[in-house]
């Protein structure tokens, strides 16, 4: 084929003489040349030596180097030659000279002057002469840049496609809508299905199994057709690896090169699907044991709102769900009014820390009774970490609390006793202090009275028996004077007066010893003691006293209630002496199995009417009163101004000893 | 003759102490008296050389009645009968003015040699008897 020809007109003024281009007519050259011009294509025409040297080139390969002419004329194919390509271009250039080929056409890079690379189409064949020797050869040079750039966007483009297409997470088949023919899968279709590439690319999806059937096929293309893509249809679809699983898949209509195919994605949701199911699962768990559980369940937003009330908390405040939840309750409205601001406080410092809390307080139920519980309260967190609702658990402790109220009560009841035990103790102790007390008043009192009837022991003796054997010493003084001078005239009176002092002297004797201790009452009793006494007081002081001994003898008594008797009848008897103006007394003396009473009364002038006496009386009657309480008895004074004062006196007997009755006297 | 006023509540003491000092002879008992209120009213009138007056008797004892007879008759020289000997007794009864304490045992053979003493401007206390600061 011959397509190189020979430029002419301006390349014709080089002679050199490697140049072999003069062995062509003028004519055939500027006829070629001619026409190349006519053409204004941008088409670089270049003549270069067998070695590859520049010989001529026209203004547009000029241009497209950016080279002066002359420049370029001065270098060669190596010069202006990217180096990747310079290789085969030579390479195929020498074949050319050679002979081996008529011509050749490559695609190369060129380096222009500026350094800029330009790709461009050469295409080149070699003149020779009439015998054949090649004399140079002639290129040919399109500027596709343009062209190649354009092509590598594509050739990216592809890649990149290809590249995502491969990369997708999850399953991709392009098939033709046709009849369902694979023509490509990706990477992770390789990976989820178990199927190569080389497997399934010309086989169908549904003898696959990767569509169920034909009848889901027809239906979901139809849909495709329809609306250009289908979204989120849930599949089963058999893997060859893995069984059956579920996938979520899309389908797209899409173009390529013209021709409309299908793409398919598949999502394998199987482990998702899974454990939604177990969700539902547990959520239907969960449901049932909130509703079966005995213990109150309740979900309350953060406001207190109650979102979910379980059955078992319906029945312990005796209201309804719909009443609780629906009428929007919130839990403050059943608690008791006592309790709501402790249950606030903590409630609100779990919303704000997200801290559990667990309290007993009081619910009112819809009959208005109250419902002790203990709640625990837990929040529940939302996905920004803060808590959105919580969960309280109530259980009812009513009775507990109850029974905790009852064993306040006891404990109270219990302490109330003890403090009316340790009151009493205190009495009990009071009047044990007040006793031994008034028992030391009583031995200081019993002290007092041994020293007084000392005293009055001793005055007596001193005032009588002391005076009387004074007066006996004197009057035996004078006789024995009288008888040592002679006198006799007067000793007889003085020795009568002697004899009878002498008596006096036994007498008062004697009476001072039975003021000391009546002998017989040891010997006889009391009943014997006071008959002697009372006829002695008659004698002495002229006042009348009624006593009678009874008969039988009245049996005998404690010795100290005897000797105590006695004494109160002598006091009481010498006060009627005293200070009564009394005409006559009555003395009585009664006794039964548990007591005996000694009654001793006066008609004289009352106690009232004693001003003058009421100090030494007073004294007398509280030595009576205090003799009295020493056995444990009593003594009362009645007296009325000018009627007389009657005393009674009641002591009991002690609790009486098989052997211990009426002794006979011991003389 | 001493002048003796007596005084003592019991009679028949009363009655032999006077027999006793009439019979020493010199002395002659111009007063009795029961007690002494009896006593001072007897030497207000009387005015004797001696008192004899017995400590102890009732209505107004030898006490205070030796510190009145001496306030209306301070010649009279006065004797204390006693049945005490202790010194108590006989400390109140010199600080009343009295000048001689016999005791009442010793008095049937002291008695007219403690008049005479006294009567002499002497002092006489029974032996036996506790003296403060004579």
């Amino acid at each position: 084929m011959e397509k190189a020809y020979k430029a002419q007109g301006n390349l014709g003024e080089k002679k050199l003489p490697t140049d072999k281009r003069a062995s062509l007519s003028t004519s055939q050259l500027n006829a070629k040349h001619q026409q190349i011009i006519n053409q204004h294509l941008p088409i670089g025409i270049i003549e270069t030596s067998l070695e590859g040297k520049y010989l001529d080139a026209n203004e547009e390969f000029c241009l497209m180097l950016g080279y002066e002419k002359a420049e370029l004329l001065q270098r060669g194919i190596q010069d202006v030659t990217h180096e990747e390509d310079y290789q085969a271009d030579i390479q195929l250039h020498s074949q050319l000279v050679a002979g081996e080929i008529p011509y050749y056409k490559i695609e190369k890079r060129f380096e222009c002057k500026d350094g800029q690379i330009i790709w461009a189409e050469l295409t080149r064949s070699v003149i020779r002469d009439a015998s054949g020797n090649a004399l140079y050869t002639v290129g040919i040079v399109l500027d596709i840049t343009e062209r190649h750039l354009a092509e590598d966007a594509l050739r990216e483009s592809e890649r990149k496609f290809s590249l995502i297409f491969d990369k997708l997470p999850f399953a991709a088949t392009l098939t033709k809508p046709q009849d369902g023919l694979i023509l490509d899968v990706n990477e992770t279709f390789e990976k989820i299905f178990g199927y190569s590439k080389q497997e399934v690319i010309g086989k169908t999806l549904l003898e696959l199994g990767l569509i169920p059937d034909a009848e889901t096929r027809e239906r979901i293309l139809a849909e495709l057709l329809e609306r250009g893509s289908v979204r989120g249809i849930e599949l089963e679809l058999l893997t060859k690896s893995n069984g059956t699983r579920i996938f979520l898949t899309n389908m797209d209509l899409v173009e390529i090169q013209g021709a409309t195919y299908i793409l398919q994605t598949d999502q394998d949701i199987t482990e998702r699907k899974q454990v939604l199911e177990a969700l539902h699962e547990s959520e239907e768990r969960f449901r049932a044991i909130l509703s079966q559980a005995t213990a109150g369940i309740v979900r309350k937003g953060t406001d207190g709102t109650l979102l979910f009330v379980n059955d078992a908390f319906c029945r312990m405040v005796g209201y309804t769900f719909s009443e609780l939840v629906s009428e929007g309750k919130t839990c403050w409205d059943l608690t008791h009014p006592d309790d709501v601001e402790e249950n606030k406080r903590l409630f609100d410092q779990m919303i704000r820390e997200g801290i559990p809390f667990q309290l007993e307080r009081r619910l009112i139920r819809r009959n208005g009774s109250i419902l002790w519980t203990n709640v625990s309260v837990s929040p529940v967190l939302g996905v920004a970490g803060y808590p959105v609702s919580s969960v309280g658990v109530e259980v009812d402790i009513t009775s507990r609390k109850q029974a905790e109220e009852s064993l306040r009560q006891l404990n109270l009841e219990l302490e109330r006793r003890v403090e009316e035990r340790t009151a009493e103790l205190k009495a009990m102790n009071e009047a044990l202090q007040k006793s031994r007390r008034r028992l030391q008043v009583l031995s200081q009192r019993l002290v007092q009275v041994q020293e007084d009837e000392r005293r009055s022991l001793a005055r007596e003796l001193h005032d009588r028996v002391g005076q009387s054997l004074i007066a006996l010493n004197l009057n035996l003084t004078i006789v024995q004077g009288e008888i040592s001078r002679g006198y006799t005239e007067q000793l007889g009176t003085r020795l009568s007066d002697s004899i009878q002092l002498a008596r006096e002297v036994i007498v008062l004797v004697r009476d001072v010893m039975s003021n000391l201790r009546p002998t017989n009452l040891d010997d006889y009793g009391l009943e014997s003691a006071l008959q002697t006494y009372v006829s002695e007081f008659q004698t002495r002081y002229g006042i009348p006293v009624h006593f009678e001994k009874r008969t039988p003898p009245m049996s005998r008594l404690d010795n100290n209630i005897e000797i105590t008797l006695l004494r109160i009848s002598q006091e009481a008897l010498m006060n009627i002496a005293r200070h009564a103006q009394a005409s006559q007394a009555k003395l009585s003396l009664q006794v039964d199995e548990k007591q005996v009473y000694l009654t001793i009364e006066d008609d004289g002038i009352g106690i009232q009417g004693q001003e003058g006496a009421k100090r030494s009386r007073s004294h007398g009657l509280k030595i009576m009163q205090e003799r009295a309480e020493a056995l444990e008895g009593t003594l009362h004074i009645r007296s009325t101004s000018g009627q007389g004062t009657k005393i009674e006196v009641v002591i009991p007997l002690p609790a009486r000893e098989p052997d211990a009755i009426s002794q006979e006297p011991s003389l | 003759m001493i002048t003796v006023l007596l005084a003592d509540d019991h009679v028949m003491v009363r009655d032999g102490l006077r027999h006793i000092l009439e019979a020493a002879g010199d002395i002659q008992v111009i007063a009795l008296a029961a007690n002494g209120k009896e006593a001072v009213a007897q030497a207000l009138t009387q005015c004797p050389d001696i008192a004899v007056i017995d400590i102890s008797m009732p209505v107004m004892d030898g006490i205070e009645a030796t510190r009145q007879i001496l306030a209306v008759c301070p010649h009279t020289r006065i004797l204390t009968l006693s049945m005490y000997q202790m010194g108590d007794y006989v400390q109140r009864a010199v600080q009343a003015g009295a000048v001689g304490y016999v005791l009442k045992d010793e008095a049937g053979n002291e008695l007219v040699e403690a008049v005479r003493r006294l009567h002499a401007g002497q002092r006489y206390f029974s032996p036996g008897v506790v003296q403060f600061g004579s």
